[in-house]
């Protein structure tokens, strides 16, 4: 089984003074000096494919479960999954790629966009379509559910339907049956589904994932991953003519902050008793008190 | 102009994802024509409807074979779309609805913008949208420039909206065995999960962010909770680190509140997490760090370890009970 994890390196918003969104009046996806980050939910895509990838059943000796299918017949070798990690963007993520490498992934590949392309969803996804259509096209797509600085919240399905394959939502783990076969869980706030499938098909993770922190590599493996290098494509490099790629149905702008009509009234006090009380006395009136 | 509602929530998620679409809805009355809506369902068939702002002139009860395989869906409304064309598809803001409005908007060769805020007619043939982006920092606007326009609506909170039994027009049922069966399925099935939503509806709720630092710190809170009468939410690394579950994740990608007093613990207040708590009534941030985002967002703040602080506050709030 192959399967490909697509991430986007973010900025660390988090990191970034409020003032500064405010400051300058123009409004930028790019903050400036401020540290590139995984997406927490790509970070956990690319874990739960890592996961996938370790199962007893796809690697190393077959498991007393592989032995036999539902059907009773010998299940063959163990399966091997092999992993890549996928991005469209400049070298800012080739540390992040190396560091894929290092917990695991087999392939590291960067498309090196000939533009800024965080508010043009449709060119991100048919770069990525067209990559996977190329020589050695994986089984299994897997997104997270909204990245990149855009949000756009839209790139997995966008793949799906440019490949013209089928796209499960919400996906929270992954497995193999006992048969071999692929077992999605996907899992919603007050729902969850597990669905035994046939790729090629695209995964779009949800926010109830299983794996969630991506692993850190050891010093060994950091060491062994010198060796190997990222795999870095132009945009020229892939043909994207056969999907439409043009953004020109939509065009997007960053116009300003989300507005907080709130000002902070700070309570001080000498303890954190004297605050708690400030805090009962003033914004805790008796009547709210259950 | 011509709509086509899209409603793909199942029991539990539809009202509100309906009250979601009302903004939407309402911003885009004066130009709408026509008004269809489509409820998708695999159990039992939907018989309530939502009073929206504008009449329907159909609901369509469409049955899908399996929970969250959106597939049949979409070749059924792209067919819909083939014999009675319109030049909007809205559908809820769910993982499925998201999926639907990606995917029709390109197959229609129209153009799509998902999990949207608000939206405006700017004139005949352009839509303009805004919704958040940069971590939920940065509202983004987007002209939609071909039609048709497929979009999703972001969760709004606090929007109460009215079902009523007659749907005030024709309603056309089109169950399952209509939908072609889809193959790499080889099967599905449910698992039973929690249904009770701690978060919908709760008139108080004490966020607790990173910053509690560990599950004991966490379990310490629940006596806190309870003498305050709130439930507990949480932000994203505190589900990340499984020490309470999604169902308490507020946020963009989960649930977005509306109390009538929220206290926000050891949260940094990203924009990401802020816009699930715009609408509260009272906010209270307590943060060791002074200088924290989330200070911007509150009305009341207090830069302190928040332990102590919601300890002797559960003190506090026990002493008053008892006198
Ligand atoms: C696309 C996307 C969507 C996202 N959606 C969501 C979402 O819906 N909801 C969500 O929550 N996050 C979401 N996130 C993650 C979000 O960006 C932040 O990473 C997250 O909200 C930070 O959580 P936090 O404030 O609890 O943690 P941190 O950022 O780690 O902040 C911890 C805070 O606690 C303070 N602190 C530390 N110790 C104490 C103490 N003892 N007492 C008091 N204060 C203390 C610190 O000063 C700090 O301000 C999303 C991210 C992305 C990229
Ligand atoms: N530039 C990119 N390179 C690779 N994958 C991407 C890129 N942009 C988005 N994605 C993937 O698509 C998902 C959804 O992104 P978006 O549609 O922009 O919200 C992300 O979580 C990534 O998995």
């Amino acid at each position: 089984m192959k399967l490909a994890v697509c991430f986007k390196t973010i900025h660390d918003y988090a990191m970034v003074p409020p003032e500064d969104w405010q400051m300058t009046g123009r409004y930028t996806a790019d903050p400036g000096p401020v540290r590139q980050v995984f997406n927490c939910y790509e970070e956990s895509a690319l874990e739960m494919a890592l996961a996938l990838g370790n199962s007893p059943l796809s690697s190393g000796p077959a498991s007393k479960n592989a032995v036999l299918t539902d059907s009773g017949d010998a299940a063959g070798p163990p399966l091997r999954v092999e992993r890549t990690a996928l991005t469209v963007d400049d070298n800012r993520a080739d540390l992040f790629l190396r560091h894929l490498i290092a917990v695991g992934y087999d392939r590291a590949v960067r498309v090196a966009p000939d533009r800024d392309l965080d508010f043009s969803p449709r060119t991100v996804a048919a770069t990525l379509a067209t990559w996977i259509t190329g020589s050695d096209p994986p089984d299994l797509m897997i997104f997270g559910p909204r990245g990149g600085a855009g949000e756009h919240c839209q790139t997995g399905p966008l793949v799906a339907e440019m490949l013209g394959w089928p796209c499960l939502m919400s996906v929270a783990a992954l497995a193999f049956d006992d048969s071999r076969r692929l077992r999605v869980t996907c899992r919603k706030d007050r729902s969850c589904r597990i669905h035994v499938v046939e790729p090629p098909l695209v995964l779009v993770t949800g926010i109830a994932t299983e794996t969630n922190r991506l692993r850190i590599p050891t010093l060994k493996q950091k060491l062994d991953a010198r060796n190997r290098s990222v795999q870095v494509l132009s945009l020229a490099d892939l043909d994207l003519s056969r999907f439409d790629s043009g953004d020109k149905a939509s065009s997007t702008d960053l116009v300003g902050v989300p507005k907080s009509h709130r000002t902070c009234t700070m309570i001080h006090g000498d303890s954190p008793q004297e605050k708690a009380q400030v805090l009962a006395d003033t914004y805790l009136k008796p009547e709210q008190v259950p | 102009m011509k709509a086509l509602a899209v409603l793909t929530g199942d029991g539990h998620e539809i009202r509100s994802r309906a009250s979601d679409m009302v903004p939407l809805l309402s911003s885009l009355a004066e130009s709408l024509s026509d008004l269809e809506l489509c409820m998708i369902y695999t159990g039992s068939v939907p018989d309530r409807f939502p009073e929206w702002p504008m009449a329907l002139s159909r609901v369509h009860r469409i049955q899908l074979p399996d929970a969250g395989v959106p597939d049949p869906l979409l070749d059924f409304i792209s067919d819909m779309a083939e014999t009675c064309p319109k030049n909007l598809y809205l559908f809820d803001g769910t993982d499925i609805g998201d999926c639907l409005a990606a995917r029709l908007g390109y197959r229609l060769a129209g153009s799509s913008c998902l999990q949207v805020q608000t939206c405006r007619m700017t004139d005949e043939k352009n839509l303009t949208s805004w919704r958040l982006a940069c971590g939920g920092h940065l509202l983004a606007r987007t002209v939609l420039e071909k039609f048709p326009w497929c979009l999703s609506a972001a969760a709004t909170p606090g929007t109460a909206l009215g079902w009523t039994g007659d749907s005030g027009c024709p309603v056309t049922d089109h169950p399952a065995a209509a939908m072609p069966v889809q193959s790499w399925v080889i099967s599905s099935v449910s698992v039973p999960v929690e249904t009770d939503s701690p978060l919908t509806g709760a008139d108080r709720i004490l966020v607790l962010g990173n910053g509690v630092g560990s599950r004991e710190n966490l379990a310490r809170m629940n006596p806190v909770a309870e003498a305050l009468g709130a439930q507990i939410g949480a932000t994203r690394p505190v589900v990340m680190n499984g020490w309470l579950p999604m169902a308490r994740l507020i946020g963009v990608s989960g649930t977005m509140v509306a109390p009538s007093l929220c206290i926000v613990a050891g949260a940094s207040g990203t924009g990401a997490f802020c816009a699930g708590i715009r609408q509260a009534e009272c906010i209270v941030a307590i943060n060791t760090d002074p200088d924290a985002p989330v200070f911007e967002t509150a009305d009341v703040g207090i830069v302190d370890d928040l332990v102590p602080v919601l300890l002797a506050l559960e003190t506090l709030i026990r002493k008053k009970e008892s006198s």
